[in-house]
């Protein structure tokens, strides 16, 4: 356990230094502030506006960040295996420093507006929080996945390729193939396969429980009665955050797995 | 003393290491050489644990399965080029391998008196030249008593002077007691500093034998042409 919080501690100190993490940080600041800002009244188009921006940041630089990382620490951890120290608890560690850089660049970028701009009795601050932490919550996912991808494949170049390739398709191709199954399979009763689809989407998850806490479901579509009956009580969103954490925890056990009998 | 038993170690049906039976004595200075692709590195990632042999393969360090029992701890590593943390301090990276290491640096304030680390070891890694990124790589190694040192290229990037350093280093852990294992293409260094000098190629044992032995065997008047000979022999590099 020692080990565990030793790496994680060196792994927070060396990426916060890291001047990406900087630029992360000041650009959410500088789009969250300018939405908060100019958006007025309006809760909804703010919170919408905001969701979209994370939905198509967080991902892609989680995914960019935690597998090149992974990438360029391959020569150091030659000289970090020749101490005492498991597979387990290095990969852990990585994990839990690198979640921890990007929550707090993410934490900052994005909380600081949101405490600096809004009403604090507003709904508008309440939904903030919540999409903060939804937020939080991908960071872990896409640096388990981009762990998983970085272990699996080692080469620079089809790592970045099969990083950018899941963001693509997580963020757009998805859509638009469910979209595609909705308008040709419209006539059959489509609510439960489409409800089954997003819930292997972490970004469709976030997305729905978002809007759905926004009481503006009708723009989900046709599904929105359906999903506003399933996922938008209490429950509901335990199942959402249930899949969140399973999307983290899953990707995290592959990956460790495939570490643990990695020849590097 | 380390001795490794049947090791094999395939990639994708590429047999790199051949049923490899070895044993590196204590106290010696062990070089390992052989032509570009002979297995020098998989043998080395083998001991290190960093890559996984075939199952019938046995690595026992003073007869303990070491791998196995995780007491890696026993084995210090300098690999040829230092890629360390770019934004991590000198002084925050020798902390780090510190505190996950079992063995008290007892050899650090000496090595970094004698190397002149302190003047620099508040600066980021990245900042660094490659002769101090190289002090740096000597002293992660060096910093405590180990029963075994692995060695990759140890002067191929080093100047004279830390190559001299370096050499001294070695000899010194070897009177200690250590067991030290280097690889090398420069074979007037092997000539040099090497007690015993193991020859691979094409992932199989050829030759485990002192400079001495090699050269009174090949006829031939210095150590390159005594290992190009034996090379050859085995029709590589002809």
């Amino acid at each position: 356990m020692r080990n565990l919080l030793q790496v994680a501690k060196f792994e927070f100190k060396e990426n916060i230094r890291n001047k990406w993490i900087f630029a992360y940080a000041i650009s959410f600041f500088l789009i969250s502030s300018l939405l908060i800002y100019f958006g007025g009244n309006e809760s909804a188009k703010i919170i919408a506006s905001l969701l979209s921006i994370i939905l198509l940041l967080v991902p892609l630089f989680a995914l960019l960040f935690g597998s090149t990382n992974f990438l360029d620490s391959l020569s150091f951890m030659e000289v970090i295996f020749t101490r005492p120290i498991s597979r387990f608890h290095y990969y852990t560690g990585k994990f839990l420093g690198l979640s921890l850089v990007l929550n707090l660049g993410y934490l900052l970028g994005v909380g600081i507006p949101i405490l600096l701009f809004t009403n604090p009795e507003s709904k508008l601050l309440f939904l903030s929080i919540q999409l903060l932490a939804y937020g939080f919550l991908l960071n872990l996912i896409f640096i388990a996945l981009s762990l998983l991808i970085a272990v699996l494949l080692l080469k620079r170049e089809a790592v970045l390729s099969v990083s950018l390739a899941l963001w693509f398709y997580l963020y757009l191709l998805y859509d638009l193939l469910m979209l595609g199954i909705s308008i040709n399979f419209g006539e059959y009763p489509l609510e439960v396969p489409i409800l089954l689809l997003t819930c292997i989407n972490p970004l469709d998850l976030v997305r729905i429980i978002t809007i759905l806490q926004m009481d503006n479901a009708v723009l989900l579509g046709f599904t929105s009665a359906f999903f506003q009956k399933y996922l938008g009580n209490t429950n509901g969103i335990l199942l959402c955050l249930s899949l969140l954490i399973a999307w983290t925890g899953i990707p995290f056990y592959i990956g460790y797995r495939f570490f643990a009998k990695k020849d590097l | 003393m380390i001795e490794i038993q049947n090791l094999s170690k395939t990639y994708k049906k590429n047999a790199v290491i051949r049923n490899l039976n070895l044993q590196i004595q204590e106290g010696l200075i062990t070089a390992l050489v052989g032509p570009n692709g002979s297995g020098k590195t998989t043998l080395l990632k083998c001991i290190l644990g960093l890559t996984f042999p075939s199952k019938e393969s046995r690595l026992l360090l003073a007869g303990l399965e070491y791998l196995k029992q995780n007491e890696l701890y026993e084995i210090g590593y300098m690999p040829q080029i230092p890629l360390f943390p770019q934004n991590l301090k000198v002084k925050e990276i020798l902390e780090i391998l510190e505190t996950l290491e079992k063995k008290n640096p007892v050899f650090k304030e000496r090595i970094k008196e004698e190397l002149e680390i302190k003047k620099f070891e508040s600066k980021y890694f990245g900042e660094l030249s490659g002769g101090m990124k190289q002090k740096v790589n000597i002293l992660q190694c060096f910093s405590s008593e180990k029963k075994f040192y692995i060695i990759d290229e140890p002067t191929a990037s080093l100047d004279p002077h830390i190559s001299f350093y370096l050499k001294n280093l070695l000899k010194e852990r070897k009177t200690m007691g250590s067991s030290i294992l280097f690889t090398s293409h420069i074979m007037s260094e092997v000539d040099e500093i090497a007690d015993r000098v193991v020859v691979l190629v094409e992932g199989k044992l050829i030759l485990h034998e002192t400079p001495s032995e090699i050269l009174a065997k090949s006829k031939a008047s210095n150590m390159e042409e005594a290992l190009r000979s034996f090379w050859m022999k085995e029709g590589k590099h002809a």
